[in-house]
């Protein structure tokens, strides 16, 4: 505001850079052109300027008083102010983990991470198929929850071959510190007060090592699971000891009887947020679906017998949604449908859906793809199990193309041979020793069998060896890839084969004339010559076998490396020594390297001996058929002797299964059953080879009908399961749309801070990279910081805070600890220090802003004069969320706004790609640019009403559902500890009793604060404030 | 909404009925500074205009390559007709070059003033026409207060007389690049035997609207190098030099950027030194050196050819030319450890910067900013790079330049930077130049410019 008098320290601000501002310092100093005063400014050093260029800085202006004077602000204001509003708000459409972590980007696998987002359960279970990365998504959700709460403590379940792979992908891939721990460990862990756990820390444990005994209440004794058990149950009263808790392979919680799903249970009960992994959620009937959702969401599933009727109100909502999205269908088919769910007593009161009926589907909306897009979305929000269950298929993937190519390399055994009579001779030991002893243990039976199959002289030598003796069942499941093994010890029977069998078997002559290694000698010499680059992977499920080829290789002076269980190197590590050798092309691997690992660099996968349970043949193959898989064909040998066991189930029941081509779905149990039967059956009898033949086939038929009813169930499941297509495209819209902090936008961030607030810092850009900084801050900061991370608990060590010199890089992702190097992420204490900061100062930034932007950088709008409007909206109820909303407008007198897709895709633009428009006060009207304003401020209103009504009723939906659910859950376990208190007081032992009145007391109590707790958040409060106003010039 | 309309409206007619003390009614377009950065270089020649947002590099032709249309042979070329024109075809008329040597080497005689007057007048008159027809709108509403800074060498900006001889070359150039005919040889003659710009007689000449004196500065090329440096987040604190190698010389400069005191910047040098060791002197040196080559193969507008191109060119071995460039090697090397020796010595001899191979301390190396035209060209490079090296005398650590967020062109390699870094230094109002002191007015080893470090200040136990 021109004036002629100003005094030394008047606030004032640059007329023609409106965000800048200073005081004065000095002056005035005439010149030829006008009086000048030395200015201070905020964001930097001070500068004369002209008096004619400066205004005194008074309270902020109404947008559009400051339009009407053209005090268009700079692009960097825009960037400035959408930075701040990111980074400290906890916005609900902006990915915080998208481009944060050391993965690629695969916009499925984000799905999970929205939906769970929008889950008020704080639970989800990701039930996609096998290889399409769930541990990656799961890796997300926690990335996420870091970013947007005071994430601390993450427990990591899984089977125990898995634990280091879990270990090592926290550490590489999101930067989690992880350690393993065993159930004492974990006991010890959890009673420590989990906000002086390190940030970013995650604990691993395996199944087997925590489950409870059985009857493990009744026992006193205070170690190992027991005391986990017990230390859990006596934390379920209080708040939640983990704030996110990973089961991988959850399907082994499916059976509610079992002590897997009981560890599930006590877990859940002091675990904040919940994600469940599961390729196959479903193994027979609906009811396993329902195990692990009660895991997922206890308040809302806490009855099986309500879960069929869940299921059944879905169906008319599948079916509203399939008809929203179908172009020839109108109102009426819509809202048929949903006056037919209405009528369904669990949505009978629901607003959602009274909401929809109510509202006109007008044709001229219908017309509309994205409408229809947006009505199926609103359905699905009913939907009761949208937000419990993520599944993604491989056929939906866009990013899966690998095709595979499976190739049988099975030669003949020659009659009277020493290996046709060796392979004769073991079957038929073993057959008879079954007979003899009454052994119908099929998995028993198979050992030798499978063995010899495996590799003739590999077996010979090690029955003669007495290898066998010492072995456990580890050896077990190195062979069959069974987790529980049977508790059975085959050494008598193979020490039966040894004292049978050896005398007449020529052992080296089976080794002088291995044919099938010399068709796998001759597979991989060629593979190799023609891919002299490649790497390869052979699967044996025997040691011996391994150890063998690994010894004929070298001698043929091919490199390889030996993995199974016995080997002392972690697995991960030694995945990734042989990964990196220049020399090594082949891995020999049991099946420990089956489960859990990522192989896909190498891209040819070779059964030197065949499984027959085609779910462990997937999951070799799985290896390398993942996302990830560079090659457009990956490559499956398969090696075996003809006219043998093996053989026919190759021929009969895996390839007539397409289980080589094609990957399987969910049959793994099913499967295990058949084949076991199978096993035992071929094992037990006296077969010849046409009645080997017919069992297999009968066995196939077995197989294929359970197939059948599977992909029925699939189909049902994909019914039962939200589509989720609406969560996908948001996906790809934010990737698209740059929703997500840049490595700039940090360091601008916190650059700006340091200028405007600290005085004294350094702040030295390194000549090559601009992300990278040197930065030391000064003594006040420094403590400052310290308090601040104190309060917080952030105890992640940053040598800022010491107020050292630290060489810094600003990267939006999550890194590994370096030392002499400290990334500077949105989940450095630095960055949440200045967001918590710049919140309490209430930072205003200048709102009103101009920008060119290049048309190719826009979603195809015309080259044109836009006027936008961005507003923060805030809902608060079950879930708390922010928005950042936009509406943009062409200004040329149009009063229909661009979509909000659109919208958004032009502040983005101008946000990353804008340059300022300084011209801007001469190039537009500035009444229209005021209507144009209004329009979009009219619309965002719009916007938001509907929103509003929407949560709203979303809100009431939920906490009512909840509620009821809350109610019946707290009957349900207060009659159950009443039972118990009933049979102790009669039966004792007297000193339980006063324990589970003490429980009583603390359920009910729990109960009244959650049911309180949710009554607060029926009602939802919400309110919208602007944020920026600018034009934008697409040229 | 609704309400807010009622009250701007009001707001609005209240305006309209008093346009005294009321912030945004003012009826007189309001005054913008348009700062002229004019780095007059040996062989080329750039041109920046800077206001407080944004710096715009002056484009000289329509080429594709965005980048080389910002560098201007600094050559005349007088037409048949005396119209004078920005060109180096010989075809087209009489060319002038080598405009800046002689004036630096104190040459005022009248024809050298009335060709270089003749060429900044074009320079001026290009880069304003083409800022008003390529920019025009943003500055409709505007009163441009035009201003002009200049680098000179920095010998030669200690030389009063060369410096006013020179502003007035500047001053003359612009009045006559305001005039609305073409530029013609007589016309300028005419305009600097009338005295020019500070002539009363040149208030006839039609064309003067002229600009007040205060409009013209001139400083040290270094320091305008330097404004790019000093206010980014690269700045550093202690000794640094400059390495500007142009056509014509090589300019060495040894200072120190010391802490702000209440924001200001200042640069006390050193010490200096500007020898006849450029790249036009190095190629004269290879030509010459190799015999059958005559001087006039190589144009110095030409692109400068890389070392590689050189020898392919000139059918030369890499020993051959290394053979010729050694002796050259040696001049440079003994100007630049000289003067670092002599500043070590003299001058700021606890810098912690400095080697003391007696204590096996080895210091940081100083970073050191390459500029001008030598940047294309490998020897330099080279020969800056064996300065890396972590056991000679003294260790320089090239300091590559951040190209500024608020030049116009975007997205510029910071080799390209490097060679308009003095031309955007200079485009900032006078006033906001970094305050620098000569080296004269520094008296020999003082206190107060050396650097102690951090780890300096304190006394270790073992002292105790």
């Amino acid at each position: 505001m021109s004036n002629s008098t100003r005094h030394i320290g008047d606030q004032v601000v640059s007329i023609d850079d409106p965000g800048r501002k200073g005081f004065i310092r000095q002056g005035p100093k005439p010149r030829s052109d006008g009086l000048l005063y030395r200015v201070k400014w905020n964001d930097g050093p001070a500068s004369w300027i002209l008096d004619s260029q400066i205004e005194s800085l008074e309270e902020p202006d109404d947008v559009y008083t400051l339009l009407e004077a053209k005090r268009f602000g700079l692009i960097k204001e825009l960037r400035r102010n959408l930075t701040f509003i990111q980074l400290n708000g906890r916005l609900a459409n902006v990915v915080y983990s998208m481009d944060a972590t050391n993965t690629e980007f695969f916009a499925y696998q984000y799905k999970p991470v929205l939906t769970f987002l929008e889950s008020p359960t704080n639970g989800i279970l990701i039930a996609d198929e096998v290889g399409l990365g769930k541990t990656i998504e799961a890796g997300l959700i926690w990335t996420e929850l870091r970013a947007r709460y005071d994430a601390r403590r993450l427990v990591v379940v899984c089977p125990a071959v898995l634990r280091d792979k879990w270990v090592n992908e926290l550490s590489t891939k999101f930067g989690v510190e992880s350690q393993a721990l065993n159930a004492t460990g974990l006991a010890g862990e959890l009673r420590r007060d989990k906000h002086l756990i390190p940030d970013g820390r995650g604990i691993v444990c395996s199944l087997q090592g925590l489950r409870p005994p059985k009857n493990w209440r009744e026992t006193n004794t205070q170690q190992g699971r027991a005391e986990l058990a017990h230390v859990i149950e006596e934390m379920s009263g209080s708040a939640p000891a983990i704030d996110m808790l990973v089961i991988d392979e959850a399907h082994y919680l499916r059976n509610p009887e079992t002590q897997n799903a009981e560890l599930g249970q006590l877990l859940r009960e002091i675990s904040e947020h919940i994600v469940l992994l599961s390729a196959t959620p479903i193994n027979n009937r609906n009811e396993d679906l329902y195990q692990l959702l009660r895991l997922v969401d206890p308040d809302s599933f806490s009855d099986l017998r309500q879960f069929p009727q869940v299921l059944d109100a879905n169906e008319s909502l599948i079916r509203a949604r399939n008809l929203a999205l179908d172009p020839n269908r109108g109102e009426e088919d819509i809202k048929k449908e949903l006056r037919t769910a209405q009528n369904h007593p669990l949505l009978v009161q629901n607003n959602q859906l009274k909401g929809l009926l109510d509202g006109e589907l007008s044709h001229e909306y219908l017309r509309e793809t994205a409408n229809r897009v947006s009505l199926a979305d609103r359905i699905e929000r009913i939907n009761l199990l949208r937000h419990t269950v993520n599944r993604t298929r491989k056929s939906e993937v866009q990013e899966w193309r690998v095709v595979r190519d499976a190739r049988s390399h099975f030669v003949d055994l020659e009659p009277e041979g020493p290996e046709r009579r060796f392979y004769d001779s073991v079957t038929a030991a073993v057959r008879s020793y079954a007979i003899q002893k009454g052994i119908g243990d099929g998995f028993l039976l198979a050992t030798p069998q499978r063995q010899m199959s495996s590799s003739m002289y590999a077996a010979a030598k090690s029955w003669k060896d007495r290898a066998y003796v010492s072995e456990s069942d580890q050896q077990l499941y190195e062979d069959l890839g069974v987790l529980d093994s049977p508790q059975a010890d085959s050494s008598p029977l193979l020490r039966h084969i040894a004292n049978e069998v050896l005398p007449s078997t020529d052992i080296e002559a089976l080794r002088n004339d291995d044919t099938k290694f010399e068709e796998f000698k001759s597979s991989v010499t060629r593979y190799l010559s023609g891919h002299p680059d490649q790497k390869l992977i052979v699967f044996s499920y025997f040691k011996a076998t391994l150890a063998y080829l690994h010894e004929r290789l070298s001698a043929l002076g091919i490199r390889s490396q030996v993995l199974h269980g016995d080997v002392k190197e972690n697995k991960q590590t030694a995945i990734e020594r042989f990964r990196d050798s220049k020399d090594t092309s082949v891995l020999l691997t049991s099946e420990v390297s089956s489960e859990g690992v990522d192989l896909q660099f190498c891209s040819l996968v070779v059964n030197y001996d065949m499984p027959w349970n085609p779910m462990k043949i997937e999951q070799r193959i799985g290896r390398i058929d993942r996302i990830g898989q560079r090659a457009d064909k990956v490559l499956i040998y398969t090696m075996g002797h003809n006219d043998t066991i093996d053989a026919r189930i190759y021929e009969l029941l895996l390839q007539k299964l397409d289980i080589f081509e094609h990957a399987l779905g969910g049959l793994e149990v099913v499967l295990g059953e058949r084949i076991s039967e199978l096993t035992t059956f071929l094992m037990s009898h006296k077969l010849t080879a046409k009645e080997e033949a017919k069992q297999i086939e009968k066995t196939y038929i077995a197989i294929a009908n359970n197939k059948q009813q599977q992909d029925e169930l699939e189909k049902n499941a994909e019914h039962l399961i939200a589509h989720g297509g609406y969560i996908l495209e948001r996906v790809r819209k934010a990737h698209k749309f740059s929703r997500q902090i840049t490595a700039t936008d940090l360091k601008t961030f916190v650059k700006d801070y340091l200028d405007h607030y600290v005085k004294g810092f350094e702040f030295r850009q390194d000549d090559r990279n601009p992300v990278k900084v040197s930065i030391q801050l000064p003594p006040a900061l420094v403590v400052q910081l310290q308090e601040y991370m104190h309060r917080e608990n952030l105890t992640t060590g940053s040598y800022l805070a010491r107020g050292e010199r630290v060489s810094c890089e600003f990267l939006n992702k999550i890194e590994p600890k370096m030392p002499n190097h400290e990334v500077i992420n949105q989940f450095h204490p630095l960055v949440r220090f200045i967001s918590a900061d710049l919140k309490e100062k209430a930072t205003a930034f200048h709102p009103l802003v101009a920008a060119k932007v290049p048309a190719r950088e826009t979603e195809s709008l015309n080259v044109g004069t836009y006027a936008f409007v961005c507003e923060l909206w805030k809902f608060k109820g079950l879930r708390n969320d922010e928005f950042l909303q936009a509406r943009a407008i062409a200004v040329n007198g149009s009063t229909q706004c661009l979509d909000s897709d659109q919208s958004w895709s032009l502040v983005n633009a101008a946000r990353v790609e804008g340059r300022d428009w300084l011209s801007v006060s001469n190039e537009v009207l500035i009444e229209d640019v005021e209507l144009a304003l209004e329009e979009c401020e009219l619309q965002l209103r719009m916007d938001y009403d509907i929103t509003k009504v929407d949560r709203s009723n979303e809100n009431t939906d939920r906490v009512q559902f909840q509620v009821t659910n809350t109610i019946q859950n707290r009957d349900r376990l207060l009659n159950r500890q009443k039972e118990l208190l009933q049979h102790y007081r009669i039966e004792g032992p007297q000193q339980l009793v006063p324990m589970t009145q003490g429980r009583i007391s603390s359920i009910a109590k729990r109960f009244e604060i959650d049911l309180e707790k949710l009554r607060l958040k029926e009602d939802s409060t919400s309110s919208a404030d602007g944020v920026c106003w600018g034009v934008v010039n697409v040229v | 909404m609704v309400l807010r309309f009622i009250k701007r409206l009001f707001t609005r007619r209240d305006q309209e009925g008093d346009h005294t003390g009321k912030p945004y009614q003012s009826q007189q377009p309001r005054p913008i500074q348009l700062v002229v950065g004019l780095d007059f270089g040996t062989s080329f020649s750039k041109i920046v205009i800077g206001e407080q947002r944004i710096r715009y590099a002056v484009p000289f032709s329509q080429v594709e390559d965005v980048s080389s249309a910002l560098f201007v042979p600094s050559a005349l070329c007088v037409l048949p007709n005396d119209t004078c024109q920005l060109d180096t075809d010989p075809q087209k008329g009489t060319i002038y070059d080598n405009l800046k040597l002689p004036l630096i080497n104190r040459d005022f005689s009248f024809d050298v003033q009335v060709r270089t007057t003749a060429f900044v007048a074009l320079l001026l008159r290009h880069a304003r026409t083409w800022l008003l027809e390529t920019h025009g709108t943003t500055y409709a509403d505007r009163k441009i207060e035009w201003f002009v800074n200049v680098g000179l060498p920095t010998d030669s900006f200690d030389d009063e007389e060369l410096k006013s001889v020179y502003m007035s070359i500047i001053r003359d150039a612009w009045c006559i690049s305001e005039s609305e005919s073409a530029i013609s040889m007589r016309f300028v003659e005419n305009f600097v035997r009338q005295g020019g710009a500070s002539s009363s007689s040149s208030q006839t000449l039609s064309t003067n609207r002229g600009l007040p004196e205060d409009r013209f500065n001139a400083f040290p090329e270094f320091l305008a190098h330097l404004a790019g440096y000093v206010g980014t987040p690269q700045r550093r604190e202690g000794l640094h030099t400059t390495i500007d190698v142009g056509g014509g010389t090589l300019d060495f400069v040894v200072f120190n950027v010391v802490p702000r005191r209440e924001d200001d910047d200042f640069i006390p040098i050193l010490a200096r030194v500007v020898e006849p060791l450029g790249v036009r002197n190095l190629i004269e040196r290879r030509l010459s050196l190799t015999g059958s080559i005559t001087k006039g193969e190589y144009s110095p507008f030409e692109d400068l050819p890389s070392d590689r191109e050189f020898l392919k060119r000139f059918e030369l071995t890499d020993h051959q030319m290394k053979e010729i460039d050694d002796g050259f090697l040696k001049r440079v090397r003994t100007v630049i450890t000289k003067t670092l020796r002599f500043t070590k010595r003299e001058r700021n001899p606890t810098a912690p910067q400095w080697n003391n191979p007696r204590e096996k301390s080895y210091g940081e190396p100083i970073p050191s900013f390459f500029c001008g035209g030598g940047v294309l060209s490998g020897f330099y490079s080279d020969f800056l790079a064996s300065y890396s090296h972590p056991n000679p005398p003294f260790r320089l650590e090239s300091v590559e330049l951040p190209v500024p967020e608020n030049l116009d062109p975007q997205d510029m390699a910071p080799s390209e930077f490097a060679r308009l870094a003095v031309a955007y230094g200079l485009a900032i109002d006078p006033l906001n130049m970094i305050e620098y002191r000569r080296a004269a007015e520094i008296e020999d080893n003082k206190a107060n410019i050396s650097n102690k470090s951090f780890r300096e200040s304190f006394i270790g136990k073992e002292q105790m």
